[in-house]
């Protein structure tokens, strides 16, 4: 033992040595990379880290803009939230919002892609009819839906009372049906984009395994149950997470086509926000309504991850 | 290797389609006018002088630069419709007459108005002046957002406060301070289709004074696609032809049938909310009675078509709308050859006359510099004494001297909005919070006016409720 001692001594200097060595080393080998992403990291430190701070920041606070000195409330404006009911009736119609519009895009963006994935005539110019809504503006979308829902002169009223004899229907202004109006105006705007990455993700699956599947008696629904989609869980978690994400955020909509009504029905979270913050200057407390929010999304897209990545299959 | 060719061929050439035909989607007009945008065009009745501004003068540019010099008045409003055109002539007439200053006027819709504007003062670059609504005066206000004007233009005796309508000047005063120079006075007129209520064999020079009068009127006057009243068998409500009258903008309408029906949104110093007193749930019912009992009101529920687009195909008699809708008039001669205006009738049962008015008002962020002053203390001057042209654009001028010349009581419609606020005219409660007090009285209404099913006075307490928080709140 008290021979050892030194040798090992000895080992870890030199040890120690070359591990400092190698490490500046590799420091230097890295460092030209490091230096390319540092202007990204600079402007994303500065416009999205910066502000994301300073949003939890000011959620502790009394925000008044002018003031130079900001009253702090600590956790006062998440306490008065909690019993904010417009709050939370926001959420709830963000959460059925999403429900609505993401199951409803990944089901026909997934069976439409499968569908434009086989060979036929006209196959591109469909791929191109799908996605086109997609590069409209939002504007358009609203105008476009005000027209489409209108109870007296829209073009939905149209076919269900003149040409099929039933009831005039107040699309905007029955509070159970507002939110599946917006979200079937949303659907048609949005499905282009899940369909086309759905089609890529069917497009990358080898056809090999579909003749395999053939050969031991595979019908077409099997093969999509027991081939697509398990190959397609990659392609599905990006979307149902990037959906998710992108429709929580649901805000000029409802601000154009039903201007949050009638009464709170179709007012969203987000939309909500954007009041509290540049309708009553609000600040503090429209803060503290992104932290929940951004909160709400960190916590499900983690669920999302943990619950499809386990049935991803490569 | 051919079919692959003609198959890109085929989608190329349907791709430029696709694209021509977005491309034309996009250049299509807006299906509704929003309500709070000023005219379209400059107003004018049938009866009155033709229109000083050309009507079909190009849109008016968001930045409009007036005079040349190295350091302009920067001046941001929310004038982005018609009524933008009318005041880009009078802001030339300004530097015409006062070669000394030039200006750059910047029209901005008013949502993004106040986010920039804000933002502008806390950053240390505010524009030189600002003009916006005498509602919101309270709440700029309290946030350090304005400069006071008694020091800067009404002790001096540039303009005095008593030449303007007193309601007005209440409304933007602050902790004693006056905080604004009113430009115009804006609210609700009456329009109606004179010949519709003939054809109805009613007498347009004789309206109906109090509620129950206007509910007889309104069901001879609403017809379904078959000609039967609502009062006849076989009625249709689901394809009304005609309508009597239409809720059109919760933001005037709302506290027009309150007051009318002796009910209002908070008490008058603004600590109590009286939303759900029996007098206004009264009010909001008659609305809901006009809407699903009796048929001659189209419900009040959102993407609704504006009451403008119904009225000018004959298919709406009675339309409360803006002083600004003098614009529309003017865009739309055969449609002002049969329109006539007159007070805002009375919905109450007995009789009771109230309107809503609010006001462009002219101000000065803060950190403005005292160069900037001197040259928006001029402006302001000017703009409050030259609101004869700006009547020309439908609005009522702010100073009520003026509202008296001859050629602003030549507009009939101006003449008409112009005395009937300053006999029955009201403003809204001023309070720091008025804007989400606003929104809180017009969605519990939204929610009363929904459905026939609504409980018209739980959604009055519902609403009362958030409203006291509010005003609750230090």
């Amino acid at each position: 033992m008290a021979q050892a001692t030194p040798a090992l001594t000895e080992d870890s200097t030199k040890d120690a040595l070359i591990a400092t060595s190698w490490n500046w080393k590799t420091i230097r080998k890295q460092l030209p990379n490091y230096l390319f992403i540092l202007p990204h990291f600079f402007f994303f430190a500065l416009f999205l880290l910066f502000p994301i701070f300073r949003g939890l920041q000011i959620s502790l606070y009394d925000w008044k803009i002018m003031l130079k000195e900001q009253h702090f409330i600590g956790l006062g404006n998440y306490q008065a939230l909690m019993n904010d009911k417009v709050f939370w009736q926001a959420l709830g119609n963000t959460g059925r919002f999403v429900a609505f519009t993401v199951t409803t895009n990944i089901v026909l963006g997934l069976l439409v892609a499968a569908g434009l994935k086989h060979s036929f005539f006209g196959r591109d110019f469909l791929r191109v009819l799908f996605y086109a809504p997609g590069v409209l503006s939002v504007a358009v979308i609203g105008i476009v839906g005000t027209r489409i829902w209108d109870t007296q002169l829209g073009i939905v009223n149209y076919f269900v009372t003149t040409l099929m004899g039933g009831p005039r229907i107040s699309w905007l202004g029955n509070p159970d049906i507002v939110i599946p109006a917006l979200a079937i105006s949303t659907v048609w705007w949005t499905f282009g984009f899940p369909m086309l990455v759905f089609l890529a993700g069917l497009q990358s699956i080898p056809e090999e395994f579909y003749e395999a599947a053939k050969i031991d008696g595979a019908n077409s629904l099997q093969s999509f149950r027991y081939i697509t989609i398990p190959l397609i869980m990659p392609t599905m978690l990006f979307i149902t997470v990037t959906q998710f994400i992108a429709h929580m955020q649901v805000f000029a909509q409802p601000y154009i086509i039903s201007l949050g009504g009638p009464g709170n029905a179709s007012r969203t979270a987000v939309m909500y926000l954007y009041e509290t913050a540049w309708k009553y200057f609000r600040f503090g407390y429209a803060s503290s309504m992104a932290v929940v929010l951004a909160g709400i999304m960190i916590v499900v897209t983690v669920i999302l991850f943990w619950f499809m990545r386990g049935r991803a299959e490569y | 290797m051919n079919k692959v060719k003609n198959d890109n061929k085929l989608l190329l050439c349907l791709t430029l389609l696709m694209v021509m035909a977005l491309v034309l989607s996009a250049c299509t007009t807006p299906a509704t006018t929003a309500p709070d945008t000023a005219p379209t065009e400059v107003a004018v009745d049938a009866t009155e002088a033709p229109a000083v501004v050309d009507p079909n003068a190009e849109p008016t540019p968001i930045v409009n630069a007036f005079g040349t010099c190295d350091d302009p008045l920067i001046l941001w409003h929310g004038l982005t419709g018609t009524d933008g055109a009318v005041f880009a002539v009078l802001l030339e007439k300004f530097v015409a007459d006062n070669p000394d200053v030039c200006l750059q006027s910047e029209g901005i819709p008013w949502d993004t108005f106040f986010q920039k504007y804000p933002t502008a003062v806390a950053a240390g670059t505010p524009p030189d002046m600002v003009i916006f609504h005498a509602a919101e005066v309270n709440q700029m206000a309290s946030e350090g957002l304005m400069l006071p004007m008694d020091d800067i233009i009404f002790n001096d005796g540039t303009l005095n406060k008593a030449d303007f309508n007193p309601s007005v000047i209440e409304n933007i005063t602050f902790e004693g301070q006056t905080m604004a120079v009113p430009f115009d006075n804006h609210g609700w007129l009456l329009w109606y289709n004179t010949e519709l209520i003939e054809n109805a064999g009613l007498d347009p020079e004789n309206l109906p004074k109090n509620g129950a009068e206007f509910i007889e009127w309104a069901q001879k006057l609403t017809t379904d696609v078959n000609g039967k009243h609502p009062t006849d068998e076989g009625f249709d409500k689901d394809n009304v032809e005609v309508w009597a009258h239409e809720f059109t903008w919760p933001r005037y309408t709302i506290p027009v049938t309150l007051w009318q029906f002796g009910g209002d949104v908070t008490n008058e110093d603004g600590t109590q909310c009286l939303l759900d007193s029996p007098e206004s749930v009264a009010a909001i019912q008659y609305w809901h009675d006009m809407m699903y009992k009796y048929y001659v009101a189209p419900p009040a529920v959102p993407g609704r078509m504006w009451a403008g687009d119904l009225y000018k195909v004959n298919r709406l008699v009675f339309m409360w709308e803006g002083t600004w809708t003098g614009g529309f008039m003017a865009d739309n001669p055969d449609v002002a050859a049969k329109t006539k205006t007159a007070f805002i009738n009375s919905l109450a049962p007995d009789g009771k006359q109230a309107v809503k008015l609010d006001s462009h008002i002219m101000s000065i962020p803060t950190g403005v510099d005292e160069d900037g002053i001197a040259k928006a203390k001029t402006l302001m001057a000017y703009l409050a004494n030259n609101g004869a042209f700006w009547a020309t654009s439908g609005q009522v001028p702010g100073k009520i001297e003026v509202q008296q010349q001859d050629d602003v009581q030549a507009i009939a419609s101006v003449a008409m909005a112009a005395q009937e606020f300053n006999e029955i005219g009201r403003t809204s409660l001023a309070h720091k919070s008025f804007i989400e007090i606003q929104t809180a009285y017009e969605t519990a209404v939204g929610n009363a006016l929904a459905s026939a099913d609504a409980d018209v006075e739980a959604e009055m307490k519902a609403g009362c409720e958030v409203i006291q928080a509010i005003l609750d709140r230090p």
